[in-house]
């Protein structure tokens, strides 16, 4: 009876009719639910092992990246752009660290409070800073090129959201002084003119970057990931120019320009032997750090870009012509009349005058049309094409700088009877200042042309100096003729010459005045482009070291190349010589034949 | 092994319900062995012994594990203290390198600034140098004589120095 109750080895100790318990299911069904249950275990688990592959196995690398990248703050690291310096390393422009003042306005607390701690140290209106730390955006520019001392300034207020980037700013010490040759950079810092456009690529640089593991405040983390690629500095590029004559040369041109009628001057200062640019400028000119409030007309270099007609101081190739040519000699007398026809016009000297027996001398020193006209028919049209060209006029010189212009210079097959008068004398043939300064470079370097060149060498961060590539330098002229052009040009500038202010004390001087008619872009003609007044020589005569060549654009020919020019000329050539040491030769002057008896 | 002690549990109030049969003396007995025969706890002991006495031969390695693993949390203690702390120092020497580059340059800016060409012109008129005017050269020949060329002139009075050059 007992036994009823009695609990069996195989029996549950649970109540009877509990859920668990089975009761109710037969063996099959409860064999059933197993079977199910497994297999929806086996299934769920296949789904979590499968998801946990592709997690940690499909798209692992990808997860751990996106976290690392969440930890990773890049920084960039500006390269510094190279500087440009003088010939004596002087700096024309260089770069200073900077930086730019960023906020992520989602994380400044007080708009208001922030904007007015930074407002005085920015120098930025409250109001727009307030406006700006209040945008909806996680990246707002407060100032750009922020000085080192700012920086720390605002970083000791220690202002949250509030950062800072490099910003690398532009200076230029000298200001104006060569500020048409070194151009400027734009906001992006790439050139835009001058030096710093033709050499953007070495002075550019490479800029770097710096990878920190930050933690959630921000701040590296100290073990973790910390690397950088340093930033590649620009190259620096050293030029040709000396800044000291340079700024002697503007203050003369800006003089020249101050003198109520002049309304632009240029010139430039070649070194005779290796047709080096000392110096080289234009009035008005601008400081290529404030380039962006200077009339956008005057942001060029006009000694290399602008051209005009040059007159009589293009009576120099036509008198070598003739001489290299053996048409005369210096002191070949010919009966020069006051004018002279030319096929539908008559070209007279700048005053008519009864027939004169004039040397070719004495056609140079005087300056005369008809006696330069006389030589050059007899040179021949095709011939005076050829030195023309060789003397380089109707093509770039190829100096290192953007926006050089050709000039203009016809084929010979091309001219009228009148162009071919015009053009021994300097008339329809177009210049720039630097084509004309390298013809009178060539007579002074015995008749050996130098590709004129502004670039002395590039500088590598690392101090490796690479020499820019020799000039090409092409005989234009024999020894011989050249001596005898330097002779007559230093009659121009002697007793009975037209131009006796180009003299400078002690020393023997060498050139040519020029007055011509400047064509005027809006007609297309010669009425109300004013007038070119030139002045280009060399010295000293006997050993020439430097030619200067001087172009001021006057509104009237009231004053000619030998009265505003010359004087330029003198000025800058007196510092040029003096600085660099020129000895005078102590020769005497020789006595120059200017007429004779046929 | 529980089945049996209920077995065992169960047997007992039967085996006083058949006390009053007299068909099976020494049923007390037999029981008894029963008791004692059940329960594994027995035949463990002599097996728990050498357990014990392998217990203590572990020790010393449950210990030297113990001890590899506090060293070598304390070491990596250490040694990240230490990373922290160069960490900070080369942020701090970093921070002073920047502080001296700037200085660097903000002196040299002052020197650039300081020695532009209108800088100097500037600085030359104000300290009353006027601008020097037709130079004069002495040559001195080999043999000692001396040729004096260019023609000296004094410089103007400050007053007059208008130009730049």
């Amino acid at each position: 009876m007992p036994n009823t109750v009695r609990p069996g080895a195989f029996t549950s100790r649970r109540a009877p009719g509990s859920r668990r318990s089975g009761s109710g299911l037969s063996v099959d069904q409860r064999g059933l639910r197993n079977r199910w249950g497994l297999l929806l275990m086996i299934t769920l688990l296949l789904l979590v092992v499968g998801r946990l592959a592709v997690l940690q196995g499909v798209d692992g690398a990808a997860y751990a990246n996106a976290a690392e990248q969440d930890r990773l703050r890049t920084y960039p690291i500006a390269a510094l752009r190279g500087a440009v310096l003088d010939r004596d390393g002087n700096p024309f422009a260089y770069t200073v660290d900077a930086s730019r003042v960023v906020a992520d306005p989602t994380v400044v607390p007080h708009p208001a409070r922030t904007a007015k701690a930074l407002s005085t140290l920015l120098d930025v209106p409250e109001a727009e800073l307030t406006e700006k730390l209040s945008q909806d955006d996680r990246y707002v520019v407060l100032a750009a090129k922020v000085s080192p001392e700012t920086t720390d300034a605002i970083d000791a207020l220690e202002l949250p959201g509030i950062s800072f980037e490099d910003d690398p700013v532009r200076l230029y010490p000298a200001g104006t002084v060569g500020g048409q040759v070194i151009g400027f950079v734009g906001r992006d810092g790439a050139g835009l003119a001058g030096i710093e456009q033709s050499f953007q690529d070495e002075l550019a640089g490479t800029d770097g970057h710096r990878r920190v593991e930050v933690g959630s405040g921000g701040n590296p983390i100290p073990s973790g990931i910390d690397e950088s690629t340093p930033a590649t500095d620009g190259d620096a590029v050293t030029l040709t120019l000396d800044q000291d004559l340079q700024y002697v040369t503007e203050q003369r041109l800006a003089e020249a320009c101050s003198d109520g009628a002049t309304t632009r001057a240029s010139a430039v200062v070649l070194d005779v032997h290796t047709g080096k640019v000392a110096a080289m400028a234009s009035c008005p000119g601008y400081d290529p750090g404030n380039y962006s409030k200077t009339d956008p007309a005057l942001l060029g270099n006009p000694v290399v870009s602008d051209v005009f007609e040059p007159g009589s101081v293009m009576k120099a190739v036509t008198l070598s012509a003739a001489l290299e040519e053996g048409v005369a000699k210096p002191d070949t007398v010919l009966s020069v009349n006051g004018h002279i026809e030319a096929g539908d016009r008559v070209v007279t000297d700048a005053h008519d005058h009864e027939p004169v027996q004039w040397t070719v001398t004495g056609i140079l020193a005087k300056s005369s049309n008809v006696g330069t006209i006389m030589l050059a028919r007899e040179v021949g049209d095709e011939k005076l094409e050829h030195y023309l060209r060789a003397f380089g006029l109707g093509d770039t010189t190829g100096i290192e700088l953007p926006g050089e212009s050709a000039g203009i210079l016809q084929d010979s097959k091309d001219w009228t009877a009148s162009r071919a008068a015009n053009v021994p004398i300097g008339q329809g043939v177009s210049v720039t200042t630097l084509q004309m300064a390298s013809i009178y470079q060539t007579i002074a370097n015995d008749g050996v042309r130098i590709q004129p060149r502004i670039v002395e060498s590039v500088t590598s961060p690392g101090g490796k100096v690479t020499d820019a590539p020799g000039p090409e330098s092409t005989r234009v002229i024999s020894k011989s003729t050249a001596d005898q052009m330097a002779y007559m040009l230093e009659a121009v500038v002697g007793p009975g010459g037209t131009a006796p202010l180009g003299q400078i004390e002690g020393f023997r001087v060498a050139g040519k005045t020029g007055t011509a008619q400047r064509a005027n872009p809006a007609c297309n003609c010669y009425e109300g482009g004013g007038y070119v007044t030139t002045f280009v020589g060399f010295a000293p005569a006997d050993d020439p070291q430097y030619v200067v060549a001087v172009d001021l654009e006057r509104p009237t020919s009231s004053a000619e190349g030998g009265q505003v020019a010359a004087p330029v000329f003198a000025d800058i050539m007196r510092y040029a010589l003096t600085a660099d040491g020129v000895v005078p030769s102590g020769t005497a002057r020789p006595d120059f034949v200017l007429t004779g008896t046929p | 092994m529980t089945t049996a002690r209920v077995h065992v549990r169960g047997t007992s109030p039967s085996a006083r319900t058949t006390t009053a049969r007299p068909t099976r003396p020494g049923t007390r007995t037999t029981p008894r062995p029963e008791l004692r025969l059940v329960p594994g706890g027995t035949a463990a002991r002599p097996r728990r012994r050498p357990a014990s006495v392998l217990r203590h031969k572990r020790a010393p390695f449950v210990l030297l594990v113990v001890a590899l693993l506090v060293g070598t949390t304390l070491g990596l203690l250490v040694l990240n203290t230490a990373i922290a702390v160069d960490s900070l120092k080369a942020t701090q020497l970093r921070a002073e390198n920047a502080e001296r580059a700037q200085e660097v340059q903000r002196l040299e800016q002052q020197v650039v600034s300081g020695g532009t060409p209108a800088e100097i012109a500037h600085s030359a008129t104000g300290a009353g140098l006027v601008p020097a005017g037709p130079a004069g050269y002495l040559v001195i020949d080999p043999d000692g004589g001396s040729e004096l060329r260019g023609t000296p002139e004094p410089a103007s009075g400050p007053g007059d120095a208008e130009d730049g050059d």
